[in-house]
Protein backbone atom coordinates (compact mmCIF):
# COMPACT_ATOMS: atom_id res chain seq x y z
CA UNK A 1 0.00 0.00 0.00
CA UNK A 2 2.84 2.36 0.95
CA UNK A 3 4.46 1.63 -2.43
CA UNK A 4 1.31 2.68 -4.26
CA UNK A 5 1.05 5.92 -2.27
CA UNK A 6 4.73 6.71 -2.90
CA UNK A 7 4.30 5.95 -6.60
CA UNK A 8 1.29 8.30 -6.81
CA UNK A 9 3.19 11.08 -5.03
CA UNK A 10 6.14 10.49 -7.33
CA UNK A 11 3.96 10.76 -10.42
CA UNK A 12 2.31 13.91 -9.12
CA UNK A 13 5.68 15.48 -8.33
CA UNK A 14 6.94 14.54 -11.80
CA UNK A 15 3.91 16.08 -13.44
CA UNK A 16 4.20 19.27 -11.41
CA UNK A 17 7.86 19.63 -12.35
CA UNK A 18 7.12 19.38 -16.08
CA UNK A 19 7.34 22.81 -17.73
CA UNK A 20 4.03 23.85 -19.23
CA UNK A 21 4.00 26.22 -22.14
CA UNK A 22 0.99 28.02 -23.48
CA UNK A 23 0.18 27.35 -27.08
CA UNK A 24 -0.26 30.98 -28.07
CA UNK A 25 -2.22 31.44 -31.27
CA UNK A 26 0.21 34.01 -32.54
CA UNK A 27 -1.08 35.72 -35.64
CA UNK A 28 0.72 38.73 -37.08
CA UNK A 29 -0.55 41.07 -39.73
CA UNK A 30 1.40 41.21 -42.98
CA UNK A 31 -0.73 42.94 -45.63
CA UNK A 32 -4.31 43.54 -46.76
CA UNK A 33 -4.83 44.19 -50.45
CA UNK A 34 -7.76 43.58 -52.77
CA UNK A 35 -9.80 41.98 -49.99
CA UNK A 36 -7.10 39.40 -49.28
CA UNK A 37 -5.55 39.63 -45.84
CA UNK A 38 -2.17 38.06 -45.40
CA UNK A 39 -1.12 37.03 -41.89
CA UNK A 40 1.75 35.10 -40.39
CA UNK A 41 0.47 32.40 -38.06
CA UNK A 42 2.14 29.84 -35.84
CA UNK A 43 0.74 26.32 -35.90
CA UNK A 44 1.47 23.44 -33.56
CA UNK A 45 1.13 19.70 -34.12
CA UNK A 46 2.84 16.34 -34.15
CA UNK A 47 3.81 16.72 -37.79
CA UNK A 48 4.13 19.42 -40.45
CA UNK A 49 0.70 18.96 -42.01
CA UNK A 50 -1.05 19.04 -38.63
CA UNK A 51 0.90 22.16 -37.65
CA UNK A 52 -0.03 23.89 -40.91
CA UNK A 53 -3.70 22.99 -40.39
CA UNK A 54 -3.45 24.45 -36.88
CA UNK A 55 -1.88 27.66 -38.24
CA UNK A 56 -4.72 27.98 -40.74
CA UNK A 57 -7.36 27.54 -38.03
CA UNK A 58 -5.57 30.01 -35.75
CA UNK A 59 -5.55 32.62 -38.51
CA UNK A 60 -9.28 32.20 -39.12
CA UNK A 61 -10.07 32.23 -35.38
CA UNK A 62 -8.19 35.49 -34.84
CA UNK A 63 -9.92 37.14 -37.80
CA UNK A 64 -13.35 35.98 -36.56
CA UNK A 65 -13.03 36.44 -32.80
CA UNK A 66 -10.00 38.54 -31.88
CA UNK A 67 -9.26 41.00 -34.65
CA UNK A 68 -5.87 41.49 -36.26
CA UNK A 69 -3.84 44.22 -34.51
CA UNK A 70 -2.17 46.91 -36.65
CA UNK A 71 -4.50 46.19 -39.55
CA UNK A 72 -7.77 47.63 -40.80
CA UNK A 73 -9.43 44.59 -39.27
CA UNK A 74 -8.71 45.60 -35.68
CA UNK A 75 -12.23 44.59 -34.72
CA UNK A 76 -13.06 40.92 -35.22
CA UNK A 77 -15.51 40.03 -37.98
CA UNK A 78 -17.92 38.15 -35.69
CA UNK A 79 -17.16 39.61 -32.25
CA UNK A 80 -15.06 39.00 -29.17
CA UNK A 81 -17.65 36.83 -27.40
CA UNK A 82 -16.51 33.62 -29.06
CA UNK A 83 -18.36 31.27 -26.71
CA UNK A 84 -21.68 33.01 -27.29
CA UNK A 85 -21.20 33.10 -31.07
CA UNK A 86 -20.27 29.39 -31.16
CA UNK A 87 -23.34 28.55 -29.10
CA UNK A 88 -25.74 30.84 -30.98
CA UNK A 89 -24.63 29.64 -34.42
CA UNK A 90 -23.79 26.07 -33.49
CA UNK A 91 -24.92 24.56 -36.78
CA UNK A 92 -22.89 26.99 -38.87
CA UNK A 93 -19.70 26.46 -36.88
CA UNK A 94 -20.10 22.68 -36.85
CA UNK A 95 -19.83 22.65 -40.63
CA UNK A 96 -17.30 25.47 -40.60
CA UNK A 97 -14.82 23.66 -38.34
CA UNK A 98 -15.68 19.96 -38.40
CA UNK A 99 -15.95 19.82 -42.19
CA UNK A 100 -13.08 22.30 -42.49
CA UNK A 101 -15.25 24.66 -44.50
CA UNK A 102 -13.02 27.51 -43.33
CA UNK A 103 -10.37 26.26 -45.74
CA UNK A 104 -12.49 27.51 -48.63
CA UNK A 105 -11.79 31.09 -47.47
CA UNK A 106 -8.02 30.55 -47.41
CA UNK A 107 -6.57 31.37 -50.79
CA UNK A 108 -2.98 30.40 -50.04
CA UNK A 109 -0.88 28.87 -47.24
CA UNK A 110 2.90 29.00 -47.44
CA UNK A 111 5.15 27.60 -44.71
CA UNK A 112 7.79 30.11 -43.60
CA UNK A 113 9.86 27.86 -41.36
CA UNK A 114 10.45 24.11 -41.39
CA UNK A 115 8.62 21.96 -38.86
CA UNK A 116 10.75 22.02 -35.72
CA UNK A 117 10.81 22.69 -32.00
CA UNK A 118 9.86 26.35 -31.53
CA UNK A 119 11.05 28.85 -28.89
CA UNK A 120 8.40 27.72 -26.41
CA UNK A 121 9.49 24.09 -26.66
CA UNK A 122 6.50 22.90 -28.70
CA UNK A 123 6.83 21.52 -32.17
CA UNK A 124 5.36 23.61 -34.92
CA UNK A 125 5.94 25.97 -37.79
CA UNK A 126 5.28 29.48 -39.01
CA UNK A 127 3.17 29.99 -42.13
CA UNK A 128 1.80 32.83 -44.21
CA UNK A 129 -1.94 32.42 -44.56
CA UNK A 130 -3.94 34.45 -47.09
CA UNK A 131 -7.63 34.85 -46.26
CA UNK A 132 -10.32 36.14 -48.59
CA UNK A 133 -12.00 38.57 -46.21
CA UNK A 134 -14.66 39.69 -48.68
CA UNK A 135 -16.04 36.20 -49.27
CA UNK A 136 -15.74 35.28 -45.58
CA UNK A 137 -17.68 38.40 -44.62
CA UNK A 138 -20.30 37.73 -47.32
CA UNK A 139 -20.72 34.18 -46.00
CA UNK A 140 -21.13 35.40 -42.42
CA UNK A 141 -23.69 37.96 -43.62
CA UNK A 142 -25.56 35.41 -45.72
CA UNK A 143 -25.83 33.03 -42.78
CA UNK A 144 -26.98 35.74 -40.39
CA UNK A 145 -23.92 35.77 -38.12
CA UNK A 146 -23.25 39.43 -38.82
CA UNK A 147 -25.45 42.26 -40.06
CA UNK A 148 -25.55 43.07 -43.73
CA UNK A 149 -24.67 46.62 -44.70
CA UNK A 150 -27.58 48.93 -43.95
CA UNK A 151 -30.42 48.95 -41.42
CA UNK B 1 -64.07 15.53 -41.57
CA UNK B 2 -65.32 19.07 -42.20
CA UNK B 3 -63.53 20.19 -39.05
CA UNK B 4 -60.23 18.72 -40.27
CA UNK B 5 -60.60 20.42 -43.66
CA UNK B 6 -61.36 23.72 -41.91
CA UNK B 7 -58.32 23.40 -39.61
CA UNK B 8 -56.04 22.56 -42.57
CA UNK B 9 -57.46 25.55 -44.47
CA UNK B 10 -56.86 27.94 -41.55
CA UNK B 11 -53.33 26.57 -41.08
CA UNK B 12 -52.47 26.98 -44.77
CA UNK B 13 -53.87 30.53 -44.78
CA UNK B 14 -51.84 31.41 -41.68
CA UNK B 15 -48.66 30.02 -43.25
CA UNK B 16 -49.41 31.96 -46.43
CA UNK B 17 -49.74 35.22 -44.49
CA UNK B 18 -46.62 34.60 -42.44
CA UNK B 19 -44.55 34.26 -45.63
CA UNK B 20 -45.21 37.90 -46.58
CA UNK B 21 -41.82 39.12 -45.45
CA UNK B 22 -41.44 42.84 -44.79
CA UNK B 23 -38.15 44.13 -46.14
CA UNK B 24 -36.45 46.86 -44.18
CA UNK B 25 -36.32 50.17 -46.04
CA UNK B 26 -32.63 50.92 -46.40
CA UNK B 27 -31.05 54.34 -45.88
CA UNK B 28 -30.14 56.27 -49.00
CA UNK B 29 -26.55 57.44 -49.23
CA UNK B 30 -24.83 60.11 -51.26
CA UNK B 31 -21.14 60.89 -51.51
CA UNK B 32 -20.22 64.58 -51.90
CA UNK B 33 -16.73 66.00 -52.49
CA UNK B 34 -15.40 68.94 -50.47
CA UNK B 35 -12.26 71.03 -50.44
CA UNK B 36 -10.34 72.19 -47.40
CA UNK B 37 -9.94 75.66 -48.95
CA UNK B 38 -13.66 76.29 -49.48
CA UNK B 39 -13.42 76.12 -53.28
CA UNK B 40 -16.41 74.74 -55.18
CA UNK B 41 -15.62 71.03 -55.10
CA UNK B 42 -18.66 70.12 -57.18
CA UNK B 43 -17.49 72.32 -60.06
CA UNK B 44 -14.14 70.53 -59.81
CA UNK B 45 -15.95 67.18 -59.72
CA UNK B 46 -17.66 68.00 -62.99
CA UNK B 47 -14.43 69.10 -64.64
CA UNK B 48 -11.72 66.83 -63.34
CA UNK B 49 -11.39 63.10 -63.75
CA UNK B 50 -9.50 62.62 -60.47
CA UNK B 51 -12.44 63.95 -58.45
CA UNK B 52 -14.83 61.64 -60.29
CA UNK B 53 -12.41 58.77 -59.62
CA UNK B 54 -12.41 59.39 -55.86
CA UNK B 55 -16.20 59.45 -55.65
CA UNK B 56 -16.45 56.38 -57.92
CA UNK B 57 -14.01 54.45 -55.69
CA UNK B 58 -16.05 55.21 -52.56
CA UNK B 59 -19.29 54.32 -54.39
CA UNK B 60 -17.71 51.06 -55.57
CA UNK B 61 -16.84 50.12 -51.98
CA UNK B 62 -20.49 50.65 -51.00
CA UNK B 63 -21.64 48.62 -54.00
CA UNK B 64 -19.31 45.78 -53.01
CA UNK B 65 -21.31 45.57 -49.77
CA UNK B 66 -24.55 45.24 -51.75
CA UNK B 67 -25.58 48.88 -51.51
CA UNK B 68 -26.26 51.36 -54.29
CA UNK B 69 -25.53 54.98 -53.42
CA UNK B 70 -27.30 57.85 -55.19
CA UNK B 71 -25.57 58.94 -58.36
CA UNK B 72 -24.00 62.34 -57.81
CA UNK B 73 -23.69 63.27 -61.49
CA UNK B 74 -27.35 62.42 -62.13
CA UNK B 75 -28.42 64.59 -59.19
CA UNK B 76 -26.22 67.47 -60.38
CA UNK B 77 -27.76 67.15 -63.86
CA UNK B 78 -31.24 67.30 -62.34
CA UNK B 79 -30.39 70.44 -60.33
CA UNK B 80 -28.90 72.07 -63.45
CA UNK B 81 -32.04 71.23 -65.40
CA UNK B 82 -34.31 72.64 -62.67
CA UNK B 83 -32.25 75.82 -62.41
CA UNK B 84 -31.79 76.19 -66.17
CA UNK B 85 -27.97 76.33 -65.98
CA UNK B 86 -25.21 74.53 -67.85
CA UNK B 87 -22.37 74.87 -65.38
CA UNK B 88 -21.85 75.02 -61.63
CA UNK B 89 -19.24 77.75 -62.00
CA UNK B 90 -20.20 81.10 -60.48
CA UNK B 91 -23.61 79.96 -59.24
CA UNK B 92 -25.43 82.17 -56.73
CA UNK B 93 -27.37 79.47 -54.86
CA UNK B 94 -26.20 76.89 -52.31
CA UNK B 95 -25.51 73.84 -54.46
CA UNK B 96 -25.23 71.46 -51.49
CA UNK B 97 -28.70 72.41 -50.24
CA UNK B 98 -30.10 71.99 -53.74
CA UNK B 99 -28.51 68.56 -54.14
CA UNK B 100 -29.79 67.40 -50.75
CA UNK B 101 -33.28 68.68 -51.40
CA UNK B 102 -33.26 67.01 -54.84
CA UNK B 103 -31.98 63.60 -53.75
CA UNK B 104 -33.05 63.63 -50.06
CA UNK B 105 -30.41 61.14 -48.86
CA UNK B 106 -30.50 59.80 -45.29
CA UNK B 107 -26.72 59.65 -45.04
CA UNK B 108 -24.19 62.01 -46.54
CA UNK B 109 -20.58 60.97 -46.98
CA UNK B 110 -18.41 64.07 -47.15
CA UNK B 111 -15.14 63.43 -48.91
CA UNK B 112 -12.59 66.17 -48.30
CA UNK B 113 -9.91 65.92 -50.93
CA UNK B 114 -6.54 67.66 -51.28
CA UNK B 115 -3.99 67.26 -54.04
CA UNK B 116 -0.28 67.85 -53.61
CA UNK B 117 2.31 68.21 -56.30
CA UNK B 118 6.03 68.14 -55.52
CA UNK B 119 9.21 67.42 -57.41
CA UNK B 120 8.88 63.78 -56.39
CA UNK B 121 5.43 63.49 -57.95
CA UNK B 122 1.76 63.81 -57.05
CA UNK B 123 -0.03 62.83 -53.87
CA UNK B 124 -3.63 62.81 -52.60
CA UNK B 125 -5.03 63.27 -49.08
CA UNK B 126 -8.56 62.26 -48.20
CA UNK B 127 -10.77 62.66 -45.10
CA UNK B 128 -14.17 60.95 -45.03
CA UNK B 129 -17.10 61.74 -42.75
CA UNK B 130 -20.43 59.90 -42.83
CA UNK B 131 -23.23 62.07 -41.44
CA UNK B 132 -26.76 60.98 -40.57
CA UNK B 133 -28.82 63.88 -41.86
CA UNK B 134 -31.77 63.32 -39.52
CA UNK B 135 -29.73 64.65 -36.57
CA UNK B 136 -26.43 65.65 -38.23
CA UNK B 137 -24.72 62.97 -36.14
CA UNK B 138 -21.42 61.52 -37.35
CA UNK B 139 -21.73 57.79 -38.07
CA UNK B 140 -18.16 57.12 -39.16
CA UNK B 141 -14.93 58.98 -39.82
CA UNK B 142 -11.86 58.16 -41.80
CA UNK B 143 -9.11 60.43 -40.48
CA UNK B 144 -6.79 61.85 -43.09
CA UNK B 145 -5.06 59.24 -45.21
CA UNK B 146 -2.28 60.26 -47.58
CA UNK B 147 -0.84 58.50 -50.55
CA UNK B 148 2.89 58.49 -51.22
CA UNK B 149 4.06 60.68 -54.09
CA UNK B 150 3.73 58.94 -57.42
CA UNK B 151 5.38 60.03 -60.64
CA UNK B 152 2.11 60.03 -62.53
CA UNK B 153 -0.68 62.46 -63.40
CA UNK B 154 -3.19 59.63 -63.20
CA UNK B 155 -4.89 60.72 -59.98
CA UNK B 156 -7.48 57.99 -60.42
CA UNK B 157 -4.69 55.44 -60.03
CA UNK B 158 -3.30 57.27 -56.97
CA UNK B 159 -6.72 57.40 -55.32
CA UNK B 160 -7.37 53.73 -55.96
CA UNK B 161 -3.99 52.85 -54.49
CA UNK B 162 -4.71 55.05 -51.48
CA UNK B 163 -8.19 53.70 -50.72
CA UNK B 164 -7.69 50.07 -51.66
CA UNK B 165 -4.19 49.44 -50.32
CA UNK B 166 -4.52 48.35 -46.72
CA UNK B 167 -8.29 48.51 -47.38
CA UNK B 168 -8.79 51.82 -45.61
CA UNK B 169 -12.11 52.26 -47.40
CA UNK B 170 -13.27 48.85 -46.13
CA UNK B 171 -12.57 49.89 -42.55
CA UNK B 172 -14.58 53.07 -43.08
CA UNK B 173 -17.52 51.11 -44.54
CA UNK B 174 -17.36 48.69 -41.59
CA UNK B 175 -17.46 51.62 -39.14
CA UNK B 176 -20.37 53.11 -41.05
CA UNK B 177 -22.23 49.81 -40.85
CA UNK B 178 -21.56 49.67 -37.11
CA UNK B 179 -23.16 53.13 -36.87
CA UNK B 180 -26.18 51.91 -38.82
CA UNK B 181 -26.41 48.93 -36.46
CA UNK B 182 -26.57 51.35 -33.54
CA UNK B 183 -29.40 53.19 -35.29
CA UNK B 184 -31.30 49.89 -35.55
CA UNK B 185 -30.71 49.21 -31.86
CA UNK B 186 -31.31 52.72 -30.52
CA UNK B 187 -33.75 54.05 -33.10
CA UNK B 188 -33.45 56.89 -35.59
CA UNK B 189 -32.74 60.29 -34.07
CA UNK B 190 -35.05 63.11 -35.17
CA UNK B 191 -35.69 66.67 -34.00
CA UNK B 192 -39.07 68.17 -33.14
CA UNK B 193 -39.72 71.91 -33.13
CA UNK B 194 -43.12 73.22 -31.97
CA UNK B 195 -43.76 76.94 -32.05
CA UNK B 196 -46.53 79.18 -30.88
CA UNK B 197 -46.05 82.69 -32.34
CA UNK B 198 -47.68 85.78 -30.83
CA UNK B 199 -50.67 85.57 -33.16
CA UNK B 200 -51.42 81.89 -32.38
CA UNK B 201 -54.80 81.11 -30.80
CA UNK B 202 -53.27 78.23 -28.90
CA UNK B 203 -50.28 78.86 -26.66
CA UNK B 204 -47.82 76.33 -25.34
CA UNK B 205 -48.39 77.57 -21.80
CA UNK B 206 -52.21 77.39 -22.01
CA UNK B 207 -53.51 75.32 -19.10
CA UNK B 208 -55.87 72.78 -20.63
CA UNK B 209 -56.69 70.23 -17.91
CA UNK B 210 -58.35 70.37 -14.51
CA UNK B 211 -54.94 69.57 -13.05
CA UNK B 212 -53.42 72.71 -14.68
CA UNK B 213 -51.38 70.79 -17.26
CA UNK B 214 -50.18 73.07 -20.06
CA UNK B 215 -50.14 72.20 -23.75
CA UNK B 216 -46.34 71.78 -23.43
CA UNK B 217 -46.71 69.40 -20.47
CA UNK B 218 -49.08 67.15 -22.43
CA UNK B 219 -46.90 67.16 -25.55
CA UNK B 220 -43.85 66.24 -23.45
CA UNK B 221 -45.83 63.40 -21.83
CA UNK B 222 -46.86 62.11 -25.26
CA UNK B 223 -43.29 62.23 -26.63
CA UNK B 224 -42.06 60.51 -23.47
CA UNK B 225 -44.46 57.64 -24.11
CA UNK B 226 -43.85 57.34 -27.85
CA UNK B 227 -40.05 57.81 -28.05
CA UNK B 228 -38.31 54.53 -28.88
CA UNK B 229 -37.16 52.95 -25.61
CA UNK B 230 -38.06 56.25 -23.94
CA UNK B 231 -35.06 58.01 -25.49
CA UNK B 232 -35.45 61.75 -25.97
CA UNK B 233 -33.60 64.93 -25.10
CA UNK B 234 -35.36 68.18 -24.35
CA UNK B 235 -34.05 71.38 -25.88
CA UNK B 236 -35.48 74.84 -25.30
CA UNK B 237 -38.90 75.12 -23.68
CA UNK B 238 -40.68 78.44 -23.17
CA UNK B 239 -44.06 80.02 -23.85
CA UNK B 240 -43.32 80.33 -27.57
CA UNK B 241 -41.30 77.27 -28.40
CA UNK B 242 -40.88 73.66 -27.40
CA UNK B 243 -37.87 71.93 -28.91
CA UNK B 244 -36.85 68.30 -28.61
CA UNK B 245 -33.20 68.18 -29.68
CA UNK B 246 -33.35 64.42 -30.15
CA UNK B 247 -36.21 61.95 -30.17
CA UNK B 248 -35.49 58.36 -31.13
CA UNK B 249 -38.09 56.65 -33.30
CA UNK B 250 -38.13 52.94 -34.23
CA UNK B 251 -37.38 51.71 -37.75
CA UNK B 252 -40.30 49.24 -37.50
CA UNK B 253 -43.72 49.43 -35.88
CA UNK B 254 -45.21 46.85 -33.48
CA UNK B 255 -46.43 44.76 -36.44
CA UNK B 256 -42.98 44.63 -38.03
CA UNK B 257 -43.85 47.09 -40.79
CA UNK B 258 -41.47 49.85 -41.80
CA UNK B 259 -41.85 53.02 -39.77
CA UNK B 260 -40.61 56.45 -40.81
CA UNK B 261 -40.45 60.01 -39.55
CA UNK B 262 -43.64 60.68 -41.55
CA UNK B 263 -45.51 58.00 -39.56
CA UNK B 264 -44.29 59.61 -36.34
CA UNK B 265 -45.32 63.06 -37.62
CA UNK B 266 -48.85 61.75 -38.33
CA UNK B 267 -49.23 60.44 -34.78
CA UNK B 268 -47.73 63.61 -33.26
CA UNK B 269 -50.00 65.87 -35.34
CA UNK B 270 -53.11 63.94 -34.22
CA UNK B 271 -51.96 64.00 -30.58
CA UNK B 272 -51.36 67.78 -30.65
CA UNK B 273 -54.77 68.30 -32.32
CA UNK B 274 -56.38 66.38 -29.45
CA UNK B 275 -54.34 68.33 -26.85
CA UNK B 276 -55.24 71.81 -28.13
CA UNK B 277 -58.90 70.73 -28.48
CA UNK B 278 -58.94 70.44 -24.70
CA UNK B 279 -58.84 74.26 -24.56
CA UNK B 280 -62.03 75.05 -26.46
CA UNK B 281 -63.44 71.63 -27.26
CA UNK B 282 -62.70 72.02 -31.00
CA UNK B 283 -59.02 72.72 -31.61
CA UNK B 284 -58.02 73.79 -35.11
CA UNK B 285 -56.22 72.47 -38.15
CA UNK B 286 -52.55 73.18 -38.60
CA UNK B 287 -49.82 72.08 -40.98
CA UNK B 288 -46.51 70.42 -40.29
CA UNK B 289 -43.21 70.41 -42.17
CA UNK B 290 -40.96 67.35 -42.27
CA UNK B 291 -37.50 68.09 -43.59
CA UNK B 292 -34.09 66.43 -43.12
CA UNK B 293 -35.11 64.64 -39.95
CA UNK B 294 -36.93 67.58 -38.36
CA UNK B 295 -40.67 67.84 -37.68
CA UNK B 296 -41.72 71.48 -37.44
CA UNK B 297 -45.17 72.43 -36.17
CA UNK B 298 -46.61 75.92 -35.76
CA UNK B 299 -49.65 76.01 -33.51
CA UNK B 300 -52.72 77.64 -35.10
Amino acid sequence: MKKIIFSCIGILLFLSCKTTTNLVSEVKYKSYTNQIMSVEAIGYGSNASKALANAQKNAIDVILFRGVPNSNLNSPLVGTNEALALQKHKKYFETFYANKRYLSFITQSVTQTPFRKLENGNKGLRATINVNIQSLRADLEHNGLIRKFGY
Amino acid sequence: MKKIILIVFIFCTAVGFSQDEVLQVQPSIMVLPYTGSGENALAKYEEKQEWKSIIATINKALQDRGFTPKDLQETINQVKKNKGINSLKGISFNIEEELLSQSRPDILIKAQINFHTEGAGNSVQIILNAIQLSNRGVLATLPQVSSPHFRTDDYGYIVKRLLNDENVIEEFITDLNRGLGETVAKGLAITIVIQSPNDSLFKLDDEVTDDYDTVSDLIIDWVKKKAFKNQFKMGRSDSQSLIFDEVRIPLRDEYGNNYSINDFEKSLRKAIRRIIAKKDGKGARFSTIVQEGTIKIILP
